[in-house]
């Protein structure tokens, strides 16, 4: 395979990422016990795999490596990891450990993996190397605190040129400009695409340059942009069937998108709506456990988000609440924390209790008694100015 | 507003709000002394797009520069354009004049050698 052969084994060869690549070989190179580990978090072909090897090449480590073809259940783990946390090298060999693809860990077949991985990065004597594809991954954010974070996006198509027309060059390939051109369009940053293509190519130069070879993965963000601002429908089915985030990130992430744009009403109740009966399909399978159903989630989840919103009007988000409610919750939390407090005392309940059952029935009855008659009664109460203006602002959301 | 990805840009007063939004969520870098911001690989470029238009009330656009020479790399007249979303592209890239030397490729590895060193 082209994409093994031609693998750099330098890192300076490698192409896209600098800042990353430079970055991750200063983290190697200035390796102390006690370090944080290194997670590589990028799209396939980026050169994460890659630059893990090359760079342990040039600065003389011998790679470990568990790849998601391993079964990576904590047993497992421990029997391979744990005896290497003693040792530091091998026969005069310094010891890097690469755990590859962490996102593909799986509950039931890498049962305690992921477990075992946290701990064991906290207290490894050796250089630790962990890569994953997507970091919107659930098990990824866990991991983000504890590990100095290199990111990679996908390579620049100009970039990618320069490499293969540089390859074509040196093995003195029959290639056009105009295939290796399209090669480049077709792989979409995709570096180790690039290269199958590229193969493909050369073995039939007939066939059309196909897209990539190995099957993409796009991160949730990718997928949801794209299902967001494509004009075919097709292509937004297949971004979602491309991202393998669980289904309910997948509705929850939607759901944040659509409050945090500025869909007009009629639009979004339409989204929300489709929306919400994918949500009802994506329970039922689970309460019934018919996981063959899950192929009929993405077409209905994106058929009908993408009829439901005009093009472009939505971006990826993941704040739950729009930024203007967000900054009330911030500034009034703690103002009505000690409201919730106060009231909870004068009703003999919990202050959470008093905040969410008995103040909106206050500030309603508030609200109808008046202006003038609603600053009478509160002035019996013992809240000082903030808690009045917070109060006042509570009341005045009934009006509108 | 054109932003060089990777390199400093100064932005007006944006509020206290914003400004922790852009360190926080966008994952911008700030230079406390020089008072300039910069992009990093892991800042999410979608939101800091959303973000800086809605504060300054005008577009947002990026450009990277060449990794040789330094200077912008030319995205409006490149061949690829049509197929290179800048918003998940790495931060730099080769300008044209760059790309048309002889040893284009090796002079990329030995400036991406020396920077590592």
């Amino acid at each position: 395979m082209y994409a093994e052969r031609f693998r750099p084994k330098n890192p300076s060869m490698m192409v896209g990422n600098e800042e990353s690549r430079i970055g991750f070989l200063n983290w190697l190179k200035n390796w102390r016990k006690g370090s944080k580990p290194a997670l590589l978090v990028g799209p396939p072909g980026t050169g994460k795999t890659t630059l893990v090897y090359a760079a342990a090449e040039s600065l003389g480590y011998v790679v470990l490596e568990f790849n998601a073809s391993d079964t990576r259940t904590k047993e497992r783990l421990s029997s391979a990891l744990l005896p290497s946390t003693h040792s530091l090298s091998v026969l005069g060999e310094r010891l890097l450990v690469f755990l590859d693809e962490v996102d593909g860990l799986y509950a039931r077949q890498d049962y305690g993996g992921l477990e075992f991985i946290q701990g064991f990065i906290e207290k490894s004597n050796l250089p630790v190397v962990l890569a994953a594809n997507v970091e919107e991954d659930e098990r990824i954010r866990k991991l983000l605190p504890k590990c100095e974070v290199f990111a990679f996006k996908r390579v620049p198509p100009r970039l990618m040129y320069l490499y293969l027309q540089n390859l074509v060059k040196k093995e003195e390939l029959k290639v056009s400009t105009e295939t290796l051109r399209k090669v480049v369009e077709k792989a979409a940053g995709d570096m180790r695409a690039a290269l199958n293509s590229l193969q493909a190519v050369l073995a039939s130069p007939s066939s059309e340059v196909i897209e990539a070879t190995r099957n993409k993965m796009v991160s949730l963000r990718d997928a949801l942009n794209t299902l967001f601002n494509s004009t075919d429908r097709d292509e937004a089915k297949r971004a979602l069937d491309a991202c393998d985030t669980d289904i309910s990130d997948k509705i929850r992430a939607i759901f944040s998108s659509l409050v945090n744009s500025r869909l007009d009403s009629s639009n979004l109740i339409m989204a929300l709506e489709a929306l919400s009966a994918a949500d009802e399909l994506a329970a039922r399978i689970k309460r019934t456990q018919e996981w063959r159903q899950l192929r009929y989630f993405n077409s209905m989840l994106a058929y009908s988000i993408f009829d439901s919103i005009p093009r472009g009007s939505v971006r990826f988000s993941q704040d739950m609440y729009p930024w203007s409610v967000q900054l009330r919750i911030w500034n009034d939390s703690r103002v009505l924390r000690s409201i919730g407090r106060k009231l909870g005392g004068m009703l003999h309940t919990s202050s959470k209790e008093a905040l969410l059952i008995h103040l909106p029935y206050l500030a309603r009855v508030l609200n109808l008694l008046g202006k003038d008659e609603a600053q009478r009664i509160l002035k019996g109460f013992t809240y000082d100015e903030s808690e009045l203006r917070v109060l006042n602002k509570e009341i005045l959301r009934f009006s509108k | 507003m054109e932003i060089l990805l990777g390199e400093p840009f100064h932005l007006p007063r944006v509020g206290d709000d914003v400004f922790r939004k852009l360190m926080r969520d966008v994952r911008l870098e700030y230079d406390k002394q020089k008072r300039v911001f910069r992009t990093t690989p892991q800042t999410d470029l979608y939101q800091l797009a959303t973000l800086l238009s809605e504060t300054l009330k005008e577009p947002v656009t990026y450009a990277v520069k060449c990794f040789l020479c330094g200077s912008n790399a030319g995205c409006s007249t490149c061949e690829h354009s049509s197929v290179c979303d800048r918003l998940i592209v790495s931060q730099n890239c080769i300008c044209e004049s760059c790309l048309n030397k002889e040893d284009a490729y090796a002079l990329y590895c030995m400036r991406a050698a020396e920077v590592s060193l």
